[in-house]
């Protein structure tokens, strides 16, 4: 029960953070988009109901802090959660490289799905800016999610005690 | 209809897509005011996205205010290198522009002289002691000899009175042991101008008759062959008749500053300009 209550708090604050301070840190020129990491944690790590409410969640939050229409990131977001949930039932997901690997792997799906919406919705070619910002700030969240896994690994009601060992 | 329980959990992310698909199709299909859940986290996030960034924005701009200040002290020391570099090159070309003044006189007094001369440059000044000389850089192998008068865009300085092969010392006029027929230029009167020692010299046999006043310019008479006539050698600054004798008491400051001395000109006295 913990979970439904912390878990719409948390993740506010997650996103804040993320827009806020990483973006203040690295000027606003990159976005380290950890939101992405949490969605692949919750999809190797957590119970499938939660992990899906918590991705839904998450890009709704994304939605409204990014300014994107409604559902523009939950849908991203809810479909990589449902790929990594796929994955985890066939993988040894402990590793710390295949942590970041498959974050990497994660943040180019998650790349192409925002240059197909972006396409149907708004119409806009942003394949260069993907090229750009997207792939230096990718190489970060690769880079830092096996720190953010043993983080989010420590904050207990996220799991409730249930964490899924593949 | 039951789902098989393995597929349960696939069913509740599609079924999660799916709302976010619905969603998303409402969202751009229907667009409205913005929703009260949007609206409540804008509201939530803007402060305290607000009061994260006020310290973040402060350390930033601390931080950069620092390096702008390192970046100034760097800047400040190169400018001060450059400076004194710079202080360096203008003191040489200062020099190089008098040197070129002081030459360019003497030049314009060589192309006047009817004498073959001889710039040099003084290297040694000899006036603190019993004699006074001074060290010019051309000898004998320039053609320098003793006697020939040395002089400079003011007036007469001296004579050689030894020689090297590079090297050759000149007695100036204001030394106790130069002699020079001189004559007052206004009234032509002749005497015999000899150093007193202290940058002074005396204008001797000038009978008490005659008129000197001070502020009358001595000139070389030509009368030896050491000195052209009329070449200039100081000014009368005092002239006194109450000495007891037949003579005039007159003193004349030389027309050289002896203080100032960087080039001069040897005058070859025996060999005369060909026209």
């Amino acid at each position: 029960m913990n979970f439904y209550v912390f878990v719409p708090w948390f993740l506010l604050m997650l996103v804040v953070f993320q827009h806020a301070v990483l973006g203040t840190i690295f000027f606003h020129s990159l976005a380290v988009e950890i939101s992405l990491v949490m969605v692949i944690y919750a999809g190797l790590r957590m119970a499938v109901l939660r992990g899906s409410i918590l991705s839904l969640i998450l890009g709704l939050m994304m939605d409204s802090i990014t300014g994107v229409c409604s559902g523009f990131y939950a849908l991203i977001y809810t479909s990589i959660f449902l790929m990594v949930y796929l994955v985890s039932l066939h993988v040894y997901a402990k590793s710390t490289p295949f942590v970041v690997l498959f974050t990497l792997c994660c943040g180019f799906i998650e790349g192409i799905w925002l240059l197909v919406l972006n396409q149907i919705i708004y119409g806009t070619n942003i394949f260069s800016d993907l090229a750009l910002y997207f792939v230096p700030q990718l190489v970060i969240v690769s880079l830092i999610s096996p720190f953010l896994f043993k983080f989010f690994h420590r904050i207990g009601w996220l799991h409730d005690g249930y964490v899924r060992s593949n | 209809m039951s789902i098989p329980k393995k597929y349960r959990p696939i069913a509740i992310v599609v079924l999660v897509i799916v709302f976010s698909i619905i969603l998303l199709f409402l969202s751009t299909k229907m667009p409205s005011d913005t929703g009260y859940p949007r609206r409540f986290i804008l509201d939530v996030v803007a402060p305290i996205e607000r009061l994260i960034r006020i310290p973040l924005d402060e350390t930033i701009t601390v931080w950069n205010r620092y390096l702008f200040l390192v970046g100034l002290g760097e800047e400040n020391r190169r400018l001060k290198r450059e400076n004194d570099h710079l202080k360096n090159q203008l003191l040489l070309h200062q020099e190089g522009y008098l040197e070129g003044l002081r030459l360019q006189k003497l030049l314009t007094m060589k192309d006047q002289s009817d004498y073959v001369s001889m710039t040099a440059r003084v290297i040694g000044m000899d006036q603190k002691s019993l004699i006074k000389t001074i060290l010019i850089n051309k000898g004998t192998t320039h053609g320098i000899r003793n006697g020939l008068p040395v002089v400079n865009e003011q007036g007469v300085l001296g004579r050689i009175i030894e020689t090297s092969w590079h090297v050759s010392r000149v007695l100036l006029i204001s030394d106790g042991n130069s002699n020079i027929d001189a004559l007052v230029q206004g009234t032509r009167v002749q005497g015999m101008l000899q150093g007193s020692g202290a940058m002074r010299c005396m204008l001797k046999y000038i009978a008490k008759t005659e008129e000197v006043k001070a502020g009358d310019l001595v000139v070389s008479s030509g009368m030896t062959e050491i000195f052209p006539k009329g070449l200039l050698l100081g000014t009368v600054i005092r002239a006194d008749k109450k000495d007891s004798g037949l003579f005039q008491r007159i003193e004349v400051a030389p027309a050289v500053d002896f203080t100032r001395l960087e080039e001069v000109m040897v005058l070859m006295v025996t060999e005369k300009k060909k026209k």
